[in-house]
């Protein structure tokens, strides 16, 4: 199993609770190889950090995407976690899982949303107190 | 003469010449033969690709396709909207790249703008979603004309293509013309926003604020070819049955029409005249790069406000040495505003219905011609991921988000009238190539109001204070204000004026600098009503074809 593809099973279970199904996996590598996700001009260090860090487990993953939501948003990490939302998305077999209603009706909604919103936030500090050094590792290390 | 795509220049100059295959070329081309005009159409002509799986609704394609990522998403992923990337909530799927497709010989510098122009065949109006909302007198009143000299024409062009619509609260800002069909089948969603507003219309009609059916250009029954809508739910992916109207498909019918050739592969760069008269077009032929000319009778530019404004200032260059400036580019300022209808957090939704703006908005001003012009989309076909990736959340909550909220979710495409002012133009830049042939480029700068920085929020807080009447909630800081340009409603760089003057145009489209030119699209416009124009290019295009001598 390649980097690639266990980076798409990790991000797949972090989007969608479940491995990446082997058409989903194909896609994701050619998208790869097709450069659809590099940044110009170069991905920076801190970059390739947030996804070395975020393929270490969903937890990870998250913990990266919350800060690189507010720190790297066009990053590398950001741009593949989206592709992979988009691939998901436009298959029948994996569309229920990314756009299928989960709550019952608006008060499961409301309560959910606010526990989840509870949870970002913890993830949010935890996340400056995680990345912060990182980020000033990488930038003493040089910009690339 | 009847003629086929490609076919040679007739012998002998058609009575008339029309420019473009556009919303405004065809009703022009199609009323000319109906009085027995021979017409000669030059056009680029990019040909719509073949619907896939016609029969499939929106959920089978992505169970049925082999490969439904390259449908959806485009062979090299160009539809993924990406963070960062200058995205709208929603945009052109892969198959309809070929509408905006450039071709070499035109080039736009634009400052403020940013302009799309279209060479497929149907024009810029096969991305149309189908809006078809006649203007009324207050919004006439720069016109040189009334509603009564257009109205007819409305009814005509609906007669064609065929609108669905009501005479309903939206009628005192809409004229209810002839042959309107009956209103498609709403949405569960709109629905209930229908009945909500049904409970609160005083509380709304006292704020200004009026709501009802939208009207749109697309079929309940089957008609010549084209079938009835069959809510597949595909609205967004283009309609594989043609039961949304596009002018490609009237061009096809034209196509079979005694006394009508259709030129295509041709991009035409000027017109040669003399004195006051035109006397031939110059074009280049796309297969070859061969420049080519063709003597004209009457010619009827129709290509779109900004290319047709590129042919008359590339003509004046050549012919006189002379650089002018078109005043007055119009463009509709829209803003896109998501909702949420509180009733449906957590519901579940249905892809099999019509995915178009099925409802609309109207805010009355004190100006009566300055109303807003609000189109309510329920989105239900629209992808999640570049609604998910805008929220100020991860993406894995952020979907979490969007999944329970798919079924509530909605958006109001909000519309501002526009004015002409002198601060934004269109222009020639001169240059030349490696081989030292001249190159033209139009360049384009564009000036917002003074006011509309104000009118628009203004605008905004009326519309949210509407939703929120109709039980819906509008997340702070979600609202999209598009760019200047991206409406496409581009108009008024070569006005209808009553007084004779330079680079305008007379009350029926004809141009006060030569005798043998008319002006069909949106150039003539002298005022842009919140609305679509599209309904009223046809029927304007209509009406001053039929007041061609024969």
């Amino acid at each position: 199993m390649t980097n690639l593809v266990r980076e798409c099973d990790t991000f797949c279970r972090y989007l969608a609770g479940a491995d990446a199904p082997e058409n989903v996996r194909a896609k994701y590598r050619e998208a790869h190889d097709l450069g659809v996700v590099a940044i110009e001009p170069a991905n920076t260090r801190f970059d390739r950090a947030l996804v070395g860090f975020a393929r270490l487990g969903t937890f990870a993953t998250r913990l990266a995407d919350v800060h690189a939501r507010f720190f790297a948003n066009g990053g590398l990490l950001r741009r593949k976690l989206v592709l992979l939302l988009a691939l998901l998305e436009t298959h029948a077999d994996t569309v229920g899982r990314v756009d299928a209603p989960t709550v019952a009706g608006p008060v499961g909604f409301v309560v959910e949303t606010a526990l989840r919103m509870f949870v970002f936030v913890l993830l949010a500090l935890l996340g400056l107190f995680v990345f912060v050094p990182v980020r000033l590792v990488c930038a003493l290390g040089g910009s690339r | 003469m009847s003629a086929g795509p490609s076919a040679g220049a007739p012998a002998r100059a058609s009575d008339v010449t029309i420019v473009g295959s556009g919303a405004s070329a065809v009703h022009f081309a199609q009323s000319a033969l109906e009085r027995g005009l021979s017409v000669t159409m030059l056009d680029v002509g990019r040909p719509r690709p073949a619907p896939v799986r016609p029969d499939d609704s929106f959920a089978e394609l992505k169970a049925r396709l082999a490969d439904p990522w390259r449908y959806f998403l485009g062979p090299r992923f160009e539809s993924v909207l990406f963070p960062g990337n200058k995205g709208e909530y929603y945009g052109f799927p892969p198959h309809k790249e070929y509408i905006f497709e450039g071709v070499a010989g035109y080039a736009v510098e634009s400052h403020g703008f940013e302009p799309l122009a279209s060479f497929a065949r149907g024009g810029l109006a096969e991305a149309w979603t189908g809006g078809s909302f006649p203007f009324n007198d207050d919004e006439l009143e720069d016109f040189p004309f009334r509603y009564d000299e257009l109205g007819p024409f409305y009814d005509l062009v609906t007669r064609r293509i065929g609108i669905v619509g009501a005479a309903d609260d939206l009628a005192r800002f809409m004229p209810v013309h002839a042959h309107l069909d009956a209103p498609l089948e709403l949405d569960r969603h709109s629905a209930l926003l229908l009945e909500r507003y049904g409970r609160v219309r005083e509380r709304m009609n006292a704020d200004g604020a009026f709501f009802g059916r939208s009207r749109a250009a697309v079929l309940r029954e089957d008609r010549d070819g084209r079938k009835a809508c069959d809510y597949l739910g595909r609205c967004l992916w283009s309609c594989p049955r043609d039961s949304l109207y596009t002018p490609a498909q009237t061009l096809e019918r034209l196509l079979g029409q005694p006394g009508f050739t259709y030129l295509d592969g041709r991009f035409v760069t000027h017109f040669r005249f003399e004195g006051s008269r035109v006397r031939a077009l110059e074009f280049v032929e796309l297969a070859t790069g061969k420049r080519e000319e063709l003597d004209v009778a009457r010619l009827v530019l129709a290509a779109g406000t900004l290319p047709t404004s590129k042919i008359v200032l590339d003509s004046l260059w050549r012919g006189r040495g002379e650089r002018v400036r078109l005043t007055g580019l119009m463009d509709n300022r829209q803003t896109l505003v998501p909702f949420a209808n509180l009733k449906l957090l957590g519901a579940s939704w249905d892809p099999d219905t019509y995915q178009y703006h099925q409802l609309a908005f109207g805010l009355a001003n004190s100006v009566a011609k300055e109303y807003v012009h609000g189109l309510v989309t329920t989105l239900k076909t629209a992808l999640i991921h570049p609604i998910a990736l805008s929220a100020p959340l991860d993406l894995a909550t952020a979907t979490w988000l969007a999944k329970n909220v798919h079924g509530a979710l909605g958006i109001v495409n909000v519309n501002l009238h526009d004015t002409r002012r002198a601060e934004s133009y269109l222009e020639l830049a001169v240059g030349s190539d490696a081989s030292g042939d001249a190159r033209t480029k139009l360049v384009a700068r564009y000036e917002p109001a003074p006011s509309e920085s104000a009118d628009r929020k203004r605008a905004l807080a009326r519309v949210k204070r509407a939703l929120w009447q109709l039980g819906c909630f509008v997340p702070p800081g979600m609202a999209h204000v598009r760019p200047m340009g991206a409406s496409v409603h581009y108009s008024g760089t070569l006005p209808m004026s009553r007084e004779r003057k330079p680079l305008t145009v007379d009350r029926d489209c004809r141009s006060h600098d030569f005798s043998n030119l008319w002006l069909a699209d949106g150039a003539t416009f002298p005022f842009l009503p919140a609305k679509n124009l599209t309904f009223t290019l046809m029927a304007n295009a209509a009406r001053i074809a039929a007041k061609l001598a024969v």
